[in-house]
């Protein structure tokens, strides 16, 4: 299986592109414009398997809901968290733990720091997901 | 060659010779021989022994993949009977002294068509007995 770094952030971004109405980049966006996602690469170890078999990724998915101050953001902050919906980050991470036939398998492994980022004269609302990728 | 860390060890199993080194995550390859006492009034106050017969064996931790693996494997255990392997600890190429070729047949006795916890990566683990001998080969290995 033949892949880059790069595939897989393009894989994670186009899988929560399926979200409606969250923008998705592949790299971190230089502008504020909620909501949106991205994948941040935390760690990556090699030799899961002889001769190249399995390299495990490790990404925390960064999630900019709204100006927390707006209910809206919030509700939708529970639409990105919950397990199954039309707006889960995780089920559509999931639904297809290949990205494409880009990597062998992923989970969706936590949702985490759930905190504010000053931006634009505003506070907004964000969540890390993180994301185990088999490569 | 210099001590050395295991990343490419290449892996066959099956009359196809289909390579799995790419699902192998850890491998022992065990060779024995039974001891046989020879103790006797003779031997001076001390034990005395030579090697009997052989008995050999092959472990290894694999990364579950269906069909890929499963059915491999699966397929093996149904039937019953030896199959081929073959191991070299540094990759493909030919066999040499730094890179020599252990060839034998395993009898699959047994299999984990599913093993793993929720949320891990699923695994096999086996431990095959070897049926006859072990052929190493290699120039100078």
């Amino acid at each position: 299986m033949s892949y880059s770094v790069t595939d897989i952030k393009t894989g994670l971004a186009n899988a929560l592109r399926t979200i409606p109405g969250l923008r998705a980049y592949a790299q971190q966006p230089d502008n504020l414009n909620a909501p949106f996602a991205w994948p941040m690469l935390d760690s990556i170890t090699y030799n899961g398997a002889m001769r190249g078999g399995l390299v495990t990724h490790i990404f925390v998915v960064s999630v900019v809901v709204g100006r927390s101050a707006e209910r809206t953001a919030q509700t939708a902050l529970d639409g990105y968290l919950s397990y199954e919906g039309s707006t889960s980050v995780r089920a559509a991470l999931e639904a297809d733990r290949s990205l494409g036939g880009v990597v062998q398998n992923l989970l969706v492994e936590s949702a985490s720091n759930i905190s504010t980022m000053d931006g634009n004269d505003a506070t907004y609302l964000m969540v890390d997901f993180r994301v185990v990728v088999y490569a | 060659m210099a001590k050395q860390v295991l990343t490419n060890v290449a892996v066959t199993f099956g009359t196809a010779n289909s390579d799995i080194s790419n699902y192998v995550a850890s491998i022992t390859l065990d060779l024995t021989k039974a001891e046989v006492a020879t103790t006797s009034f003779g031997s001076g106050g001390a034990v005395t022994r030579i090697a009997g017969l052989a008995d050999n064996s092959i472990t290894l931790e694999l990364h579950q993949d269906y069909p890929t693996i499963e059915k491999l494997f699966y397929d093996a255990w149904a039937a019953g009977t030896a199959v081929p392997m073959t191991v070299k600890p540094n990759g493909t190429a030919a066999a040499s002294s730094t890179n020599p070729q252990y060839a034998f047949n395993v009898l699959p006795l047994t299999w984990q068509s599913v093993n793993g916890a929720v949320g891990d990566i699923a695994t096999a683990s086996i431990t095959y007995p070897i049926d006859g001998n072990v052929t190493k080969t290699g120039t100078g290995a």
